[in-house]
């Protein structure tokens, strides 16, 4: 009797579970993935994840409901400490933070309760480049210019080790350049806003930003300003024309491994920026399973249009591309890191 | 009596903030320059407070004193029993925190059907109808009206998740609302 | 100019458009009137419905959701003393006595019509300003700023009623406060405790309301009896709170203005606005004796700031990207989404479109105010209801108002000890709005402070609108003082010839 009865309902899960075998389908099917934004609506990383929410669910095996939650603080450390240590481990449930919490790690700020090495990266959405520009009217009209003249630049900056302010004192330490970071500047906008009045000479941020919402301040007739220097090995833009790239003139001027070490450290957040990703202990086939579906949902055709009409180029990353480049910052030198740690300290 | 809790407040104030410029001595200077620019001269607010307070109750009393400042709040409607506005204080300062920590161990979704029950059933003393109903009322608007209509999400609380289960309520309800779409 | 003004007035009737700010209009209503979401959760949870459409409509549909929550703030504030946002706290000063002493609907219907006041005066200084907006905007740096937070914190005075000392020392306190997070110069922790939830400051939200609806919860459960203690006459009637309007459109205009100033200072927040605009109706005032426990111009002040500042803010945050509240900031996030780049052309060669954004807000706070108007009757009424049947529900809604907006259950404790505090202030005479805006403003002056040194030293004191930005807080300090002392010198002459 009791066989038969086991024997029944082994025959039922058989009807009703369409997929049976596929344990990730199995274990989606009519669940929710809810994703930590670890800001607040209507920030990039808010409305990145927002862009593909809408499609996951039909690249995901089981289609679960994908549910969107803000939990902002601490620039997304909050998200990432509470998905890392007090949320479920299944794969219900996955962050969508910053990538320069790594670097934050890495130098071993408070307040940083995860260890990225640990993280089941699943995507990045973007892979910018940091730039420096300033005004037209700063009187320097070149990276090389700036150098030879030591002319002092004062450029906005958020917070001290943030990117916009990393940018400037590595480049000053570098390449001997005379930029004067001033923090403090609580949004992109006001960061923008001191370059526009004339409150500052320039700031720094992704070359992203410059070219597509700033896109004014560099083209046409009001344009303010004149990009000088980009990190990493440069891209292919019209208004880089001219302009060094970090990587490659540091090999030029025959700079120390170290030195090229750093420019590269300073710029790897923002060659995965906008990260997804889950808590550790994430059965490898559903991290494995997510990995394919954001891959997926970033080439999605209604996706791209929309980030089109954004005017804003996805080029995601996979999770094991990330977790390279996350492991590779968390594995810099000692020295080095103690170097980068005394650079930002003295601001 | 209005003027030991006057002096009460200016004890605890006068305490906190001069453990506030304390703690800010040890930043460095661009971080401390603020707390302390402003935690001095409020500092010195607090003590004069206090100070003023003090002498207001420690001097001889040469008459009955009058009424101190009216509540602006407060001043209308039927005077009460002070010993029942104390115990009505702290009932309701009870709940407020039972609400909150409810709400933290339960989610919002099952916290709003059980917590407002227990209050108004045990506490407001209205029927168990009008409690049941007027939770259940509480609980579908938290469900329906954010969770799935706005997709407003609303996490289980913290005993759902030390036991391992998605929520207590989902497990009814989705199947449910799965069979409606 | 005047042709942008009108095509973007034109705009807005076109059916759809029409049609999905009603749709939004309505949405508003629903979930604005839930005193815990506000109008930047009700905007948030509205943008992923905005990907598919034209720029137009999603603003034709959030704008009229952000007008008709700013409107439904103020009843929330009013009916039950819960602060929808931190922009609709000054309203609950008077409002919320009012409805106790059963003049809820009295107002609303001022709340309601100041409103609309304000957005329409907001649009039409703004048509007027739009030549000058891009000098002003640009001309404001952080020196300026800084100038304006502490013109604003000169105005803690004048919202501290009859004990100056309690409410400096209030507002001293929210300052300090205010310096609780992350600093802005060396990312060094202030009195966080090793909590990283308040590496971003105390919760504006939570704390507003913990300090204003705690207090209010507790009266109500130790009275035991409705919101309103006595029942609504004749005399507490909407219509009434509409005419006070006029009676005192001088007052209401001004703050309209104020309201639209602000409105257009990028980054400074629009917070500010309501308690300035506040603070100016208790000082025009003779008699100061009302406010705090009911005075219509209470109500009538900082209604008409919020409104008109809603068209106004638009600016900064279009033209400039430099959003002043969380409700533009998630807008601006609906810039991108619509693909649209904030920049000096809305207002050169997208003025239509720009104008077009104005205009929904004015019609929008049309439609809400005569469908309010209709309903306002039965709104009232709530004020009326048992208050132990009222307050689990208030309850769930201010601990949903601190979690709606960080999505943590962090809030709810910020709440509870902002609570107590509120019901401590409020049994022993200490004014709460000091508090609330030395927590606005901390940021604002140190953030600007700093800036300023680093990169004028200290002539940045020296600077035109410093100066004069100063010179104003001079007279807002002085000001009452002078004018008791000039009473009292006109009794003194009267009297010997009487």
């Amino acid at each position: 009797m009791f066989r038969r009865i086991l024997f029944l309902m082994a025959g039922l899960m058989l009807l009703t579970s369409p997929a049976w075998g596929d344990a990730v389908a199995d274990f989606y099917k009519g669940k929710q993935l809810r994703i930590v934004v670890g800001y607040g609506p209507g920030g990039t990383t808010d409305l990145t994840t927002r862009l593909v929410a809408p499609v996951l669910h039909k690249y995901i095996p089981g289609s679960p409901r994908i549910v969107v939650q803000n939990k902002a603080g601490g620039g997304s450390a909050l998200a990432a400490n509470t998905v890392f240590n007090n949320e479920r481990r299944d794969g219900t449930v996955m962050a969508a933070i910053s990538s320069s919490l790594v670097m934050k790690q890495a130098r071993g700020v408070a307040g940083i309760r995860f260890d990225g090495r640990k993280f089941n990266w699943v995507a990045s959405a973007f892979r910018a480049n940091s730039a420096c520009a300033v005004r037209l009217d700063s009187g320097v009209s070149s990276f090389a210019e700036a150098v030879k003249t030591k002319k002092q630049l004062i450029v906005s900056s958020f917070d001290k080790g943030g990117l916009s302010h990393l940018e400037p004192i590595f480049f000053n330490a570098i390449f001997g350049s005379n930029f004067k970071a001033v923090t403090g500047f609580p949004s992109g906008g006001a960061q923008r806003l001191a370059v526009k009045n004339g409150e500052v000479n320039g700031f720094c941020t992704t070359f992203q930003t410059m070219a597509s919402t700033e896109i004014a301040m560099f083209e046409g007739e009001g344009k303010c300003c004149r990009v000088l220097i980009i990190a990493g090995e440069g891209e292919d833009h019209p208004l880089l024309e001219g302009v060094p790239a970090a990587e490659v003139l540091a090999k030029e001027q025959g700079k120390s491994k170290d030195e090229i070490a750093m420019l590269r450290a300073m710029n790897a957040a923002n060659q995965i920026s906008i990260v997804h990703t889950l808590p550790p202990g994430v059965p490898k086939d559903r991290v494995e399973a997510l990995r394919d579906a954001f891959a997926k949902a970033y080439n999605d055709p209604q996706v791209q249009a929309l980030a089109k009409k954004q005017n804003r180029n996805l080029q995601p990353r996979r999770g094991d591309g990330v977790a390279k480049i996350v492991e590779d910052l968390l594995n810099t030198p000692k020295p080095l890191m103690d170097r980068i740690k005394e650079l930002i300290d003295k601001g | 009596m209005r003027n030991r809790t006057d002096i009460g407040i200016g004890v605890l104030l006068v305490t906190l903030l001069s453990w506030a410029v304390w703690e800010a001595q040890g930043w460095p200077a661009r971080t401390r320059f603020f707390p302390l620019a402003i935690g001095y001269p409020v500092l010195a607010m607090a003590v004069m407070h206090l100070a003023y307070s003090l002498w207001l109750g420690l001097r001889p009393l040469r008459f009955e004193q009058g009424p101190a400042a009216p509540d602006p709040l407060a001043e209308a409607g039927p005077i009460l029993d002070p010993a029942v506005v104390r115990k009505r204080t702290l009932e309701i300062s009870f709940w407020a925190v039972a609400f909150a920590v409810g709400l933290y161990l339960l989610g919002f979704k099952v916290g709003g059907l059980v917590l407002p029950t227990i209050f108004l059933h045990y506490q407001a003393r209205e029927t168990w109808v009008t409690s049941l109903a007027y939770s259940l009322g509480v609980y579908v608007f938290f469900k329906i009206g954010l969770e799935e209509a706005l997709s407003f999400p609303l996490p289980a609380g913290q005993i759902a998740y030390g036991l391992g289960l998605y929520s207590f309520d989902s497990y009814l309800m989705d199947p449910i609302l799965n069979l409606l779409r | 100019m005047l042709e942008a003004f009108i095509t973007g007035l034109l705009q807005v009737f076109d059916q759809t458009t029409f049609l999905l700010m009603v749709v939004g209009i309505f949405l508003g209503f629903i979930v604005g009137i839930l005193p815990g979401i506000g109008s930047p959760g009700a905007v948030a949870l509205m943008l992923p419905f905005i990907f598919e459409m034209d720029p137009v409509q999603a603003f034709a549909f959030l704008l009229g959701m952000y007008a008709v929550t700013g409107t439904t703030g103020d009843i929330t504030s009013i009916l039950f003393g819960v602060p929808g946002e931190v922009v609709s706290t000054a309203t609950i000063i008077d409002g919320h006595p009012m409805a106790k002493k059963g003049e809820a609907g009295r107002a609303l219907g001022a709340a309601l019509m100041s409103s609309l006041v304000g957005a329409i005066v907001g649009a039409f200084s703004l048509a007027l300003a739009i030549p000058i907006v891009t000098p002003l905007v640009l001309s404001f740096k952080s020196p300026e700023f800084f100038s304006l937070a502490i013109l604003g914190i000169c105005f803690l005075a004048a919202l501290s009623g009859d004990n100056k000392l309690k409410g400096v020392l209030a507002g001293g306190l929210g300052l300090v406060l205010s310096t609780v997070g992350l600093d802005y110069q060396e990312n060094i922790e202030r009195y966080t405790f090793g909590l990283v939830h308040l590496w971003e400051g105390v919760g504006l939200i939570a704390a507003a309301v913990g300090l204003f609806a705690v207090p209010e919860i507790v009266e109500l459960w130790v009275k035991g009896s409705a919101i309103a203690e006595t029942k609504v006459g004749k005399l507490g009637g909407v219509w009434q709170g509409v005419k006070d309007t006029f009676i005192h459109i001088g007052l209401t205009v001004r703050c309209s203005m104020i309201g639209t100033f602000f409105g257009l200072v990028p980054g400074v927040s629009a917070a500010l606005s309501q308690w300035v605009s506040y603070a100016h109706a208790v000082q025009s005032t003779r008699d100061r004796s009302g406010f705090g426990k009911g005075d219509v111009r209470g109500v009538l002040g900082p209604g008409a700031a919020n409104n008109s500042g809603i068209g106004a803010a638009m600016i900064p945050t279009v033209a400039f990207g430099v959003p002043g509240s969380a409700t533009t900031a998630i807008l601006l996030g609906a810039f991108i989404i619509q693909g649209l780049q904030p920049g000096p052309k809305m207002l050169t060669e997208h003025l239509a479109l720009t104008f077009s954004f104005v205009w929904l807000i004015v019609i929008s706070n049309i439609i809400t105010v005569a469908l309010c108007l209709m309903f306002l009757k039965h709104l009232a009424k709530i004020t009326q209801v048992r208050g132990s049947l009222l307050i689990p529900s208030l309850f769930m809604l201010i601990f949903l108002a601190g979690f709606a907006n960080t999505g943590s259950y962090f809030a709810m404790a910020t709440t509870l000890v902002f609570g107590v505090m509120g019901v401590i202030m409020v049994n022993h005479g200490w004014p709460r709005p000091p508090l609330v805006l030395g927590l606005v403003l901390g940021s604002l002056v140190e953030r600007n402070l700093f800036i300023s040194y680093e990169i004028y030293g200290l002539w940045f004191l020296t600077r035109p609108i410093v100066m004069v930005t100063f010179g104003v807080a001079l007279v807002v300090i002085f000001l009452p003082g002078l004018q008791d002392w000039m009473a009292k010198r006109a009794k003194l002459q009267e009297e010997p010839g009487a």
